[in-house]
């Protein structure tokens, strides 16, 4: 299983949403700044450019340069020719402090050469700017906020919108969860009028409808196989029982009339065999609980327990009152009875058969000779001890199978002449 | 004792009624779930043996219909379905037991003839053969007025013996019967003898007579000493 963690896609497209916002946001207001400053060095340069046009101008006409002091021209001095030109001219910003209204406020200054009348002027012009700075920076004042409120509704919207319109999708959701093979008729149709819930809901009826089809074909399939099966072998059994009886009957027949009967016998029990794989293969066992097994497993010991004794075998058992399987109780029935009868079949007088649960396992051993095949091949179908002609060789595997369908470990291992099966929860 | 048997196939019929033949019953046969109403309508019986695999319907339709109109009557349903969704439902629908195809012979003989002492006589009914005589409701056996202690195994086996007198019972026959799913083919039977000897062991020591006879390859039969 996929254990990453997840996100609710409405979530997800929020937030890709709000990373997208602010970036435009972001370099939105960037972008607006350089405009701003831009705009500020234009607009400034204009004035500035308009006040030393009229500086020239006056003093070329040999206005006195004292005369030409106000609000924006600062300072107007002689400078000799042989100053250093390249460095004019001079713009920089500086804080000054208006003791008027007791508050520092940003000019622009701005110093250069004017010659006139053969004559270099050093000309001083300052233009109070801090209106534009607030202006520029109410930019990012007013964005941030907008940003945030955008977030807020955002957020707000996410919340309401999952609630509002991903209501069908989990409710579909909660229908699948809730479908079971062979129970469709209990799926109630949820009524959606988005376009790709409808196109789910209807896939998924479309599926459970084909899985239902699966289902009972396979079912139906079994249980017929069963029937016609089983009554044919069932006269083929009697009828040689009849025969078997019968006193006119040479040894000689009587052998081959025996063979027809173990083998319509074991033909019958490989069909109900063959069949019950295929049943729990289908998932036709559903009654799963959480099966406490003190109480089943006590009635089959005491079921076998004289089967046991007649073979000179002793059972010993050690029960935990805490084990508990989730299981549909009729397969672990199976289950039980499988390593059970295995236990007594191939278990040796040489030490008792134990059977233990503690609160996760559940322990089956007897005493036996080795293997006589791989270990890895014990579960396989038609995969049998070479002194068991007659065994079908499913036993285990219909072990395995159930505990593969019931999610249930089972583990084998042979240690100091035992054979452990060892079945985790 | 009167019997309805609700089987379809002629030869398992043939066989079943063969089996019964010498158990003292009367019993009577129908192939379809149709007649097999028209039947019940009209006659009253004491045990219905119904397969449910029938070629106009479920069998456990029928089981219905005779809770309905008899609820006194035993009824046994026969499967070969081994569907335990089948056997739960005709249980919980009254059915009183259930056996499943193939079935020994002597395996339906004992089903029906518990079935009988359990719905008519109450189960209070003593069983005798010689000197032995069984009371079912105790589960005690006597002989010659001696109880004798058995095993519950030793117990179910007599019993068997008692309903399938002067028949033949295979090893294999009396091993299902005893452990069913416990045991299959793949094991020797030779416990069966074990088994066979204890009882007989127990049987004599209090008195009773040789019943159990051996007949050599073949299986047991229960005999009049």
């Amino acid at each position: 299983m996929n254990k990453r963690q997840t996100f609710n896609l409405l979530s997800k497209i929020t937030l890709f949403y709000l990373i997208f916002t602010f970036v435009v946001f972001y370099f939105n207001a960037k972008f607006l700044t350089r405009e701003a400053d831009e705009f500020i060095d234009s607009d400034l340069n204009r004035r500035f450019g308009w006040l030393e046009h009229r500086v020239q101008y006056h003093l070329d006409k040999g206005t006195p340069a004292d005369s030409l002091l106000g609000n924006s021209i600062k300072k107007i001095e002689k400078v000799s020719k042989r100053c250093k030109k390249t460095e004019y001219p001079i713009i920089e910003d500086v804080t000054i402090y208006h003791s008027d209204i007791e508050r520092n406020l940003i000019h622009r200054k701005k110093i250069v050469l004017i010659e006139s009348n053969k004559q270099l002027y050093r000309v001083e012009m300052d233009k109070e700017v801090q209106n534009y700075y607030y202006f520029r920076d109410d930019i990012f004042d007013y964005l941030i906020p907008s940003f945030v409120v955008l977030i807020v509704i955002t957020v707000a919207f996410n919340l309401l919108l999952q609630g509002y319109f991903l209501r069908p999708f989990r409710r579909i959701l909660e229908q699948m969860q809730l479908f079971k093979v062979g129970k469709s008729e209990d799926i109630q149709e949820v009524k959606t009028m988005t376009k790709e819930f409808v196109e789910m809901q209807n896939l998924f009826l479309t599926m459970v409808k084909q899985i239902d089809a699966d289902y009972n074909h396979l079912k139906e399939y079994t249980e017929d196989v069963a029937h016609e099966l089983q009554t044919p072998l069932a006269i083929i059994r009697n009828k040689a029982e009849g025969l078997l009886f019968s006193e006119k009957l040479e040894e000689q027949d009587a052998k081959v009339v025996k063979t027809i009967y173990d083998e319509a016998n074991h033909l019958s029990r490989l069909g109900t065999t063959l069949n019950l794989i295929t049943k729990i293969d289908n998932g036709e066992f559903t009654a799963v609980t959480e099966l406490n097994t003190s109480e089943e497993i006590n009635n089959q010991i005491e079921a076998i327990e004289e089967l046991a004794q007649l073979k000179s075998l002793v059972i010993e058992k050690e029960l935990s009152e805490e084990h508990s399987l989730t299981i549909d109780p009729y397969l672990f029935d199976i289950v039980l009875k499988n390593l059970l009868k295995n236990a007594i079949r191939y278990g040796t007088s040489e030490g008792p058969i134990k059977i233990k649960t503690t609160q996760n396992t559940l322990v089956i051993s007897n005493y036996g000779k080795p293997l006589s095949f791989a270990k890895d091949q014990l579960f396989q179908r038609f995969v049998k001890g070479s002194d068991s002609d007659q065994s079908l060789g499913l036993g285990l595997a219909l072990v395995a199978k159930i505990c593969a369908v019931s999610i249930l470990e089972i583990d084998y291992k042979y240690e100091r002449h035992q054979h452990i099966f060892t079945l985790k929860g | 004792m009167k019997l309805l048997l609700i089987e379809d196939n002629p030869h398992l019929t043939e066989d079943i009624l063969k089996g019964l033949s010498d158990q003292a019953m009367t019993v009577e046969t129908v192939g379809l779930i149709a007649d097999a109403k028209d039947k019940i309508s009209v006659y009253e019986y004491d045990i219905i043996v119904v397969d449910l695999g029938l070629p106009d319907g479920n069998g456990l339709e029928i089981v219905k219909l005779i809770k309905e109109i008899n609820p006194n009557t035993g009824i046994l349903i026969v499967t070969a379905r081994n569907s335990i969704d089948d056997k739960v439902t005709g249980l919980d629908l009254g059915a009183d037991d259930y056996i499943t195809k193939p079935f020994h012979m002597a395996e339906l003989i004992a089903r029906v003839r518990s079935l009988f002492r359990r719905k008519k006589l109450k189960g209070s009914t003593i069983l005798e053969h010689g000197t032995i005589k069984i009371d079912s409701t105790s589960s005690t056996v006597k002989v010659n007025d001696l109880i004798l202690e058995l095993t519950k195994k030793e117990y179910d086996l007599l019993l068997y013996f008692f309903y399938n007198k002067n028949k033949m019972l295979t090893k294999e026959n009396i091993a299902e019967h005893l452990w069913g799913d416990h045991i299959d083919q793949a094991d020797n039977f030779d416990f069966i003898y074990t088994h066979i000897k204890n009882l007989r062991k127990k049987l004599q020591k209090e008195g009773a007579g040789e019943y159990i006879k051996s007949v050599y390859g073949m299986g047991y039969k229960f005999v009049e000493a």
